[in-house]
């Protein structure tokens, strides 16, 4: 008897798929996995008042030159350019979904795993958002900024160095700091460098190189603060 | 050169504080991670083709939804959204840092994943996303097209251009 040959292809997919799914070694299924989500959806997470608190000590660092963001930020913790960018406030926390996208993530040396994400919708500004998590997989908090996007730029935020590039078809960046270099991939113009790298202050030199691996002309740009 | 000098600075900062997940839906939360866990790491695996990686998007997945809870009406569907949505954010980034093969070739799998992976090797990310939403969690054209977000008519293409690929493969191994 003949078989249906599109029956037949269903037939051993599905069978592949099941004998996978019965096999897959999963650390996290099962009542185990469950607790551990709930040890770390059960950390506490940002609040508004936190937020007002936080944007105030902000405004009172940056001084008088900050009077227009101090005015936005007591009006709503969060910017108009981020109220733009997040029409839900409560995305801010689910950054892993549109309209964000993870776009690097860097390890320290004791396990500590930072996460980059940054707003995908087209501006003249976009916002990132570094989350820490440690090794055990608990989320230790985020931070998160928004600025605009002609201009190279280097911030340092939770401890590691957020950085964007400007230009199309951007894969990678070279970074040189007192005679280092190091290669960072760039994913939406964006990339994360370990604090190794540069502190504060100091100048970087990035080179931004192409898909086809052409370098563009190399930029000098200062990190800037926590 | 001149140095680029900083013109903003962050605007807000997210710590510890006092808002909590909502505890009052534990029961059904836990019943729908119990349930649907393993089935949800198959299709994050069909794009990430690495199993530690997979169970990662899902258990981001099911943080976020367990912090929008009483938003999400269709949490299944949503879940599923969120793990095809992650998954691809994830390999994006590896593609991007040609890392893919050698993050695959690191994980001992077991036999059979080893056997799907190979078996759908010649399907985009999409593809394999698509056969297994259609073939293993048998779903409709519709609810595909919500999960990859994308049209219907996007997953009809999809999943007839992937099984044509498996067709051909099967011929060909059959020939051998």
């Amino acid at each position: 008897m003949q078989t249906d040959p599109e029956s037949g292809v269903q037939k051993r997919l599905v069978g592949a798929i099941e004998a996978a799914a019965r096999t897959m070694p999963l650390r996290n299924g099962g009542e185990r996995g469950l607790h551990a989500l709930r040890a770390r959806a059960g950390k506490p997470r940002s609040s508004r008042t936190f937020k007002v608190l936080a944007a105030a000590a902000v405004v009172a660092i940056l001084g008088s030159g900050a009077v227009a963001a101090a005015h936005e930020l007591g009006r709503d913790p969060v910017s108009d350019d981020f109220t733009r960018l997040h029409p839900d406030k409560s995305d801010i926390d689910d950054v892993g979904v549109e309209p964000h996208a993870l776009v690097a993530e860097v390890a320290m040396p004791d396990g500590t795993r930072s996460r980059l994400f940054r707003t995908t919708q087209e501006g003249s500004k976009a916002c990132w958002d570094v989350q820490q998590i440690r090794a055990d997989g608990e989320q230790l908090g985020n931070v998160g900024f928004c600025r605009a996007v002609s201009s190279p730029s280097l911030d340092t935020v939770n401890g590691v160095i957020v950085g964007f590039v400007p230009g199309e078809d951007v894969v990678s960046v070279r970074a040189t700091a007192n005679g280092q270099s190091l290669d960072a991939a760039v994913t939406l113009n964006s990339f994360l460098l370990s604090p190794s790298v540069a502190s504060p202050g100091m100048s970087v030199t990035l080179q931004p190189v192409g898909s086809a691996g052409e370098p563009a002309a190399p930029v000098v740009v200062v990190v800037g603060p926590t | 050169m001149e140095p680029t000098a900083l013109s903003e600075r962050p605007l807000y900062v997210q710590q510890t504080a006092d808002a909590r997940v909502d505890t009052s839906t534990d029961g059904e939360f836990n019943e729908l991670y119990l349930r649907s866990y393993r089935r949800l790491v198959v299709v994050a695996y069909s794009v990430t083709e690495s199993v530690a990686h997979a169970e990662e998007v899902v258990q981001d997945a099911y943080l976020q939804l367990l912090r929008r809870w009483d938003r999400v009406e269709n949490k299944e569907a949503w879940l599923r959204r969120a793990v095809v949505s992650l998954a691809t954010s994830w390999l994006r980034r590896q593609i991007i840092e040609r890392r893919v093969k050698d993050a695959t070739r690191r994980e001992p799998d077991a036999t059979a994943c080893v056997n799907l992976r190979l078996m759908l090797t010649r399907l985009t990310p999409r593809q394999r996303a698509a056969v297994v939403l259609r073939y293993y969690e048998g779903l409709s054209e519709r609810e595909i097209a919500l999960a990859l977000s994308c049209r219907a008519g996007t997953v009809k293409s999809l999943l007839s251009r992937a099984m044509a690929k498996l067709k051909e493969e099967y011929r060909d191994a059959d020939r051998s």
